[in-house]
């Protein structure tokens, strides 16, 4: 398990970034919003959630939610392999367990490296709040409270 | 020592001096409101002394000369110059609320009676009204004393309209100028010093703090102390092989489960505190409004999480001065209605189907339906033809309606229309849900259904496929294992089965909840019949696992409502069982 330190304060740490991959990509969460990082544990499903919210785990003694993010972006759910990994993080009151693929690393990108997501062909990634480029790879910066979203909402 | 004392520390060490006379005091005074009369006097005056020791060099003036002044007080009660009357164990007890508010502060600071001059010229005005008879500080004595008036002026001016002060002016017996500067003299003798007023009060910091049995913490302590015996044991005792591991690590999880009740424990308060504070909200009220309530409390025991007596505080507060204030007819209007003239108003507290329910309930006037309807379709809530329709209890859900409010008279205590949706609103803070029923003439009652967040219930564990599940105790009726031909299909596809003369329907949870596995045949399964409501319906579940005392944890806010679940718990394994919301789901079959 990575612990992450979230009262290491700084002036770059608004730009850095938890990066994970979905499939070929690679996604940017805020460092901030990240508790911790574990490996994937035994979920108990829910009758009656929206398909993303796998279900929920115990984390020592805390009940949380777990969203699949592959199912959330639209993609076809993957069987999980000792890589998958559930970053836990908190948006506003809520901390929600996130199932990716795989983690990668903390990642500082500065603001001259992030541009706005482009308005048209994005389809249903509309949860983006930005596109962190560097030479060779690009790295979806995800908006958290759009990506969270209220479950009950798109159940219906 | 060297160096200053830290702030926090010396008010701390305050604080415990404190706490045993202050609580001594409180007890006395409600005793002595309760209508206790004699022993009293003297008990309130030691309390009162012991209290103004353990406050002494606690650099807390605005107390200690605010304690001085009660003191004074009960000591002139006690040599019986003022007469123990119920309008002064009045005061006594607001006294009590201001120094408990006082002690409240201080364990981050120094307390200031903010309001402390005008509490005691509140003290001063009871002090008249008590009609003490040697008092040299009453008005007319101070007169007699300066010989500004006569004693048969004095004797006029008393038997005229109160108080005799106007009627001493308009006669011209002394100028104003002169009425003033006796007035002065007379404050002076009364309070001591002048008595610093307004002074900026610094911020006050919320802390939350929680009074537990020094019992519970002791079990605590003992049970720290076993787990490190057990620690010690897994890690260090094993050389004797696997079997002395296993024992060790069976006292550990014995210990570590103990450890978990305890801790839980120690969140949970008895109601009794939140339903104390109503009897005085109750007489208040109650006095003001020229009404005779007595108020009825039951199952004051009853265990809350702390969370939740903070949260149904408020709530509570406002219905009950709601049944007061509209709920209750006066005397003469009950006695006219064939009804005694002292109104009951009861507060009930109970564990019923894995909630807390709280009912008030008045035996006062009741609702109109009809009246609340034409208000609802003024207020555009609802369309006259579609409002025809709706049953009583859809009606009465209108007065927790924004805005809504039928009382034909703004009183200063209720009815401004706003509150009753303040009320809800609170109570869905905590998933709760209030039931009104009501009929015309013999009263009106609230339910509060609060789902126990963090509550223990006693549960039972039930399995289907690998799930597991808890169904709150309470809930269940029976169970029973049965043949597939006790089972009689509907064409719907509905299955019923008849258990004693009483054909009930079966629910099978696989289905319901779309597990994908779990027993199909009615014979390798067991059904459990549920009851909520008067609705019954029978559970089909694989096995019964067992019955467990349930430490019940929310679902994520995030998640919001999940139909048919209240809760979940962790077992023992650390795996989740979800807990089954048996209201809602007969509620929604029933549908």
């Amino acid at each position: 398990m990575i612990q992450v330190d979230a009262t290491r304060a700084g002036p770059t740490e608004a730009h850095s970034f938890l990066t994970f991959y979905i499939g070929e990509e690679t996604y940017g969460v805020q460092i901030e919003a990240v508790r911790e990082i574990i490996g994937v544990q035994p979920v108990t499903p829910l009758p009656d959630v929206p398909k993303h919210i796998v279900g929920v785990i115990n984390l020592r003694g805390r009940v949380i939610p777990v969203m699949c993010v592959r199912t959330r972006i639209g993609m076809e759910t993957a069987p999980t392999t000792s890589r998958t990994c559930i970053v836990v993080v908190m948006s506003g009151e809520d901390t929600v367990g996130l199932m990716v693929d795989t983690v990668s690393e903390v990642l500082d990108i500065p603001d001259s490296m992030v541009d706005t997501p482009p308005r048209v062909g994005l389809g249903s990634k509309h949860f983006l709040k930005g596109l962190g480029h560097d030479e060779d790879s690009v790295r979806l910066i995800i908006d958290l409270p759009v990506l969270l979203g209220q479950p009950n909402e798109e159940a219906a | 020592m060297a160096g200053p004392v830290p702030e926090a520390a010396k008010f701390q060490a305050l604080l415990d001096r404190v706490e045993k006379p202050f609580s001594g005091l409180s007890k006395v005074v409600a005793h002595w409101v309760e209508g206790e009369q004699a022993p009293l006097v003297d008990a309130l005056f030691l309390r009162l002394e012991e209290l103004s020791e353990a406050l002494k060099d606690g650099e807390c003036t605005d107390v200690e000369v605010y304690v001085g002044k009660l003191a004074g007080l009960a000591a002139r009660v006690r040599v019986g110059e003022i007469k123990a009357s119920s309008i002064l164990a009045a005061t006594f007890e607001r006294a009590c609320g201001v120094l408990g508010e006082a002690f409240g502060l201080l364990p981050n600071e120094r307390p200031l009676v903010e309001n402390l001059s005008a509490q005691l010229s509140e003290l001063s005005d009871v002090v008249m009204d008590a009609r003490e008879v040697n008092d040299k500080t009453r008005l007319g004595a101070l007169l007699l004393d300066r010989g500004l008036l006569t004693q048969a002026q004095l004797e006029e001016a008393l038997a005229g309209p109160p108080p005799m002060r106007t009627t001493i002016l308009k006669r011209g017996w002394i100028t104003q100028g002169q009425l003033e500067s006796l007035l002065e003299v007379q404050r002076q003798l009364r309070s001591g010093p002048p008595v610093q007023a307004n002074r900026p009060g610094p911020k006050r910091v919320q802390r939350s703090s929680l009074r537990v049995d020094v019992g519970k913490l002791d079990l605590l302590m003992d049970l720290v102390g076993e787990l490190i015996i057990a620690e010690t044991a897994v890690t260090h005792d094993t050389e004797e092989g696997p079997r002395d591991l296993e024992k060790a690590m069976a006292q550990l999880s014995r210990v570590t489960r103990s450890l978990q009740d305890v801790a839980m424990s120690l969140r949970m308060v008895a109601i009794a505190d939140t339903f104390n504070k109503m009897k005085r909200l109750v007489r208040d009220v109650s006095n003001k409004q020229g009404k005779d309530v007595s108020l009825h409390i039951t199952g004051e025991e009853t265990e809350v999480d702390k969370t939740v007596a903070e949260i149904i505080s408020d709530p509570l507060v406002h219905l009950m001065r709601n049944a007061v204030d509209h709920g209750m007819e006066t005397p003469e209007e009950r006695l006219a209605a064939g009804k005694p003239a002292k109104g009951v108003l009861s507060l009930e507290a109970r564990h019923q189907a894995g909630e807390i329910w709280i009912t008030v309930s008045d035996d006062g006037k009741g609702m109109d339906p009809r009246r609340i309807l034409d208000k609802a379709v003024e207020k555009g809530l609802v369309r006259r033809e579609r409002g025809e329709q709706l049953s009583d209890s859809e009606i009465f859900a209108f007065v927790f309606e924004p805005g809504f409010s039928t009382a034909a008279a703004v009183t200063a205590i209720s009815g401004r229309g706003v509150g009753m949706d303040v009320v809800k609103k609170n109570i869905e803070r905590v998933k709760g849900r209030i039931e009104v029923t009501s009929v015309m003439g013999k009263g009106t009652s609230f339910t509060l259904r609060i789902p126990l967040t963090m509550a223990i219930i006693e549960g039972m564990l039930v399995r289907v496929g690998s799930s597991s599940f808890t169904i709150p105790l309470l809930s269940i009726r029976e169970s029973f294992v049965t043949r597939t031909q006790s089972i009689t299909r509907l064409t719907s596809g509905q299955e019923l089965v008849r258990i004693r003369n009483e054909l009930l329907p079966v629910l099978r949870l696989k289905e319901l909840y779309g597990l994908p596995e779990g027993e199909d045949a009615i014979e390798d399964g067991v059904l459990v019949v549920l009851e909520s409501d008067r609705e019954v319906v029978c559970l089909f579940v694989d096995e019964l696992v067992g019955q467990r005392q349930t430490v019940v944890k929310g679902l994520s806010s995030y998640l919001g409502d999940v139909r048919g679940l209240s809760g979940c718990t962790v077992m023992g394994d650390g795996r989740i069982s979800l807990i089954l919301d048996v209201a809602g789901i007969l509620g929604s079959l029933a549908a």
